[in-house]
């Protein structure tokens, strides 16, 4: 072999080599963990934030197989996720982002708005400030962006900015400060959306509003989500009615009481503020109210309005009066009717009954052994009108509201279904604590998980017959996607790990179980 | 073996002492057939090697110095040179012309007196230098490989894999002596892991490939050869991830490795080795570059499950793994030939 050949295969052979070992020295990919956040499942899929990619994983399931969808944050050198929130609907997963350290001052934040799959390109919204809370509004339209407590990494912020993003559309966010009185801002409420999916504005002078309540130290700040930059009518609470606002609930105007009235309880307090709200004489799109109080009692922690025949009243469940109190926001004239221990929570519902559709209170506390019911008709005339009581044994975990007839009631040895239409309560036995189950209800079966467990249950809701499917392995997280009727029970796995099932009929032989989605594409990624 | 060495001696030719000045070196001495004059020690030649045992030659090696028909050696002296009975049993021992006093004085190149003492006759054998037919290798050899592709590191710490390789090999002269063509056979395997992503999880490869390839080589001189060598062959691959959770995957995949070398091989020429001409063995050491190739391969690993009825499982790729990279081979080798 001549030397004119023998040179190229040397110098070929080289760069090969060299190349090699040029690759070898690069950072190493695979010391690094892969972290996840849980799993959030919108209404088709879960979604995982991969913090060490700066990506959102979609895994969306079918009746055959499982779908993986990635979608970029930006750049991971330099922004990072602040937090994640599937909304109230779960047709969109919300992402904030920030820069990854304060170095970056370049980098903004995004409000992030991704479909339910993640298949469509996202909506993004840039934002001035790295909030680290989110209210979302029940009627799906509106998300409120704020600060809730210090902010790690912050040096100054403001705590009142709050940002007001509309979820309908790709309009920019609306910014805004509170015009309050310097309280720490604690929690944000709708409080005239009282049906989900249901926009509920009410009318204030000549304005539909969109009322958000800002609850914060002794104050509380509302503004209207329809007209960001109307008034922000606010005020002091601390000498009147208690320090801590933690409750709202806005009642509409109407015949009996015109004025939209938004009522207020606190903690501890005694009193409920009522805040009835009116157009601002003196300036075009303001508006302003007027507080007066009404005395519920120590002990109140919950409360409905209610408008009987000729009565406008504010229903309020009192644990110390073992009760619910009636007050005629009228005259500010009350009345009780007792009920028994274990008075906390309180829900209307429609009862169906011989002499027509009439409202019924639904009452009900943790740790206690009775959901009373209580027909509000003709209230205030009718003396001694007694509940009717659905006993729990082993106490009240927790009450999910299934329709306006069913409820599913967890205690520590078993689930109770309770028909009050039917007037019927059924048990469930349960091999083990349930205390923070999942549920989801799909057509007329209630679809059941719990974490720890290797059963996936359904009960059918109209027979009452409850079947079980047993998964391999334990369940971690359980999820329920109704746009696809599919159930997915997560397990503990670093790669990843899931059982698919359909919830329409729960079978070991129409499951199938997923391994190694969180690290699909391992051995490609950078 | 003793019926062997007596078939040689039977075969042989016993002449008289016939010393001479002109007599070749041994090292010069004449192919095979050719009676040859030695010097030193009893010389046992082969009427002709091509029609002998090269094993036979060794035993009577080992007998004629050794043995009885060391003994037959003595005939380097006067007085048995003529002994039916040697000449018999040792046919090609030839006296050395220095060996026998009674030589001197037949040549009349000096007094009795002038003639160094009687020593003992030395007769040195002499290897006929025998043409190469064949060349049969056995090797054992390290193969480090520079992985191009980086996931293979999920893998391995370093991308650098180094395997043994056990090998054979044979190859036959073509014309002129200088090339040889031949065959290789060869295995390696190797195995490597590493924890990854944080220490949650545990990567594993492991490899085992039997080879079939081809040898061209160039003999520059006795003792050095070039050579291009091209392999190939099915590897078996293993994969597997572990967690921390205990869910353990393999998978195992057979796909095709091939791989070029170009080196060279050097090893004791024939002239350093005791049997000089006739040598049967020899051993070396080779060295050789180039390029490994094998196709990318899909790694999906599947989760190890009990036995039962369990729910129909799906699985995520992990990726693709190309395994190849510049090649670099350093070995041992003993040659029969």
């Amino acid at each position: 072999m001549s030397d004119h050949r023998i040179f190229p295969l040397a110098i070929g052979f080289a760069s090969i080599a060299a190349g090699s070992i040029a690759c070898e020295h690069n950072a190493d990919r695979f010391g690094q963990s892969w972290l996840y956040d849980a799993p959030q499942s919108t209404d088709s899929s879960l979604t995982y934030i991969d913090h060490t990619h700066h990506e959102v994983l979609f895994a969306t399931p079918d009746a055959d197989r499982l779908t993986l969808t990635r979608r970029s944050l930006g750049s991971a050198d330099e922004e990072a996720t602040l937090w994640s929130r599937v909304t109230r609907n779960g047709a969109s997963l919300l992402v904030l982002t920030g820069p990854v350290n304060a170095k970056k001052e370049h980098v903004s934040e995004k409000l992030y708005r991704f479909s339910a799959d993640g298949t469509s390109d996202p909506v993004v919204t840039e934002l001035s400030a790295p909030f680290n809370s989110v209210a979302l509004s029940p009627d799906y339209q509106h998300a409120v962006l704020y600060f809730s407590g210090a902010v790690p990494g912050e040096v100054l912020h403001n705590s009142n900015l709050v940002a007001i993003v509309d979820l309908t559309s790709a309009t920019v966010a609306h910014e805004m400060t509170l015009q309050g009185f310097g309280g720490q801002l604690t929690s944000v409420h709708f409080p005239g959306q009282v049906a989900d999916g249901v926009p509920n504005p009410v009318l204030v002078g000549d304005h539909q509003r969109d009322i958000v309540a800002f609850l914060a130290e002794g104050e509380i700040i509302l503004a209207d989500m329809a007209s960001p930059g109307a008034n922000q009518p606010a005020v002091s609470l601390a000498d009147t009615s208690g320090v801590n606002p933690v409750a709202t609930l806005l009642r509409p105007g109407n015949a009996m009481y015109p004025a939209p009235t938004l009522f207020v309880r606190f903690k501890g307090g005694s009193d409920v503020s009522m805040l009835s709200l009116r157009a601002k004489d003196d300036a075009e799109d303001a508006f302003t109210f007027t507080q007066s109080l009404l005395g519920v009692g120590r002990g109140t922690s919950d409360f409905v309005f209610y408008d009987d025949a000729e009565t406008p009243m504010l229903v309020a469940a009192n644990g110390r009066e073992n009760g619910l109190i009636f007050t005629d926001i009228r005259t500010q004239q009350t009345f009780t009717i007792g009920l028994g221990s274990g008075v906390g929570s309180l829900f209307l519902r429609k009862n169906e009954s011989a002499s027509g559709s009439v409202d019924q209170a639904v009452v009900w506390s943790q740790g206690g052994t009775t959901v009373y019911t209580l027909d509000l008709d003709d209230i205030e005339n009718v003396v001694g009108r007694l509940p009717t009581e659905y006993r729990v044994n082993g106490g009240i975990r927790d009450l999910v509201v299934l329709d306006n007839n069913r409820v599913l009631v967890g205690a520590p040895d078993r689930l109770v279904i309770i028909d009050f239409a039917r007037d019927q309560i059924t048990p469930f036995a349960i091999q083990s604590d349930y205390s923070s189950f999942e549920s989801g209800l799909y057509d007329d079966r209630l679809i059941l998980g719990s974490p720890g467990q290797s059963w996936i249950s359904t009960v059918n809701l109209n027979t009452l017959a409850p079947e079980s499917m047993l998964l391999d392995d334990n369940v971690d997280s359980f999820h329920f996607l109704p746009a696809s009727g599919m159930v997915v029970a997560t397990h503990n796995d670093d790669a990843g790990k899931l059982t698919v099932t359909p919830a329409g009929e729960l079978s070991r032989t129409k499951s199938y179980v997923h391994w190694g989605f969180l690290l699909e594409g391992l051995l490609d990624r950078s | 073996m003793n019926i062997l060495i007596l078939s040689i001696s039977l075969v042989g030719v016993v002449e008289p002492a016939a010393p001479t000045a002109a007599s070749p070196p041994p090292e010069l001495a004449a192919p095979s057939g050719t009676p040859v004059e030695a010097t030193g020690e009893t010389s046992s030649v082969a009427s002709d090697a091509s029609d002998h045992d090269p094993f036979d030659l060794a035993e009577a090696d080992a007998q004629g110095s050794h043995g009885p028909p060391s003994s037959a050696g003595s005939a380097g002296s006067a007085g048995s040179a003529g002994s039916p009975t040697q000449a018999a049993v040792s046919p090609v021992i030839r006296p050395q012309h220095a060996a026998a006093p009674s030589d001197v004085s037949a040549t009349g190149d000096g007094p009795s007196e002038a003639v160094p003492p009687s020593s003992p006759a030395v007769a040195r054998k002499v290897w006929p230098q025998r043409a190469i037919r064949y060349r049969l290798d056995a090797a054992l050899a390290t193969g480090t490989t520079w992985y191009q592709d980086d996931a293979y590191a999920a893998f391995d710490e370093d991308r650098v894999r180094t395997a043994l390789q056990l090998s054979v090999r044979g190859d036959l002269p073509l014309a002129g002596n200088h090339f040889f063509l031949g065959a290789t056979l060869g295995y390696r395997g190797t195995t490597s892991d590493r924890s990854i992503l944080g220490d949650e999880l545990s990567g594993r490869i492991r490899l085992r490939e039997p080879t079939l390839g081809g040898r061209l080589s160039y003999n520059v001189f006795d003792g050095l050869d070039l050579y291009a060598q091209a392999d190939a062959g099915p590897s078996f691959i293993e994969t597997s991830l572990g967690t921390s959770n205990s869910n353990n995957t393999a998978q195992a995949r057979v796909t095709f490795v091939g791989e070029g070398l170009a080196g060279f091989a050097v090893y004791l020429p024939k002239k350093w080795l005791r049997r000089r001409g006739s040598a049967r063995s020899s051993v070396g050491l080779e060295g050789s570059a180039g390029y490994q190739f094998r196709p990318k391969i899909a790694v999906s690993p599947q989760p190890g499950r009990d036995e039962g009825d369990l729910i129909d499982l799906t699985t995520s790729p992990l990726g693709s793994l190309a395994l190849r990279g510049a090649l670099l081979q350093l070995g041992l080798f003993i040659r029969f030939m």
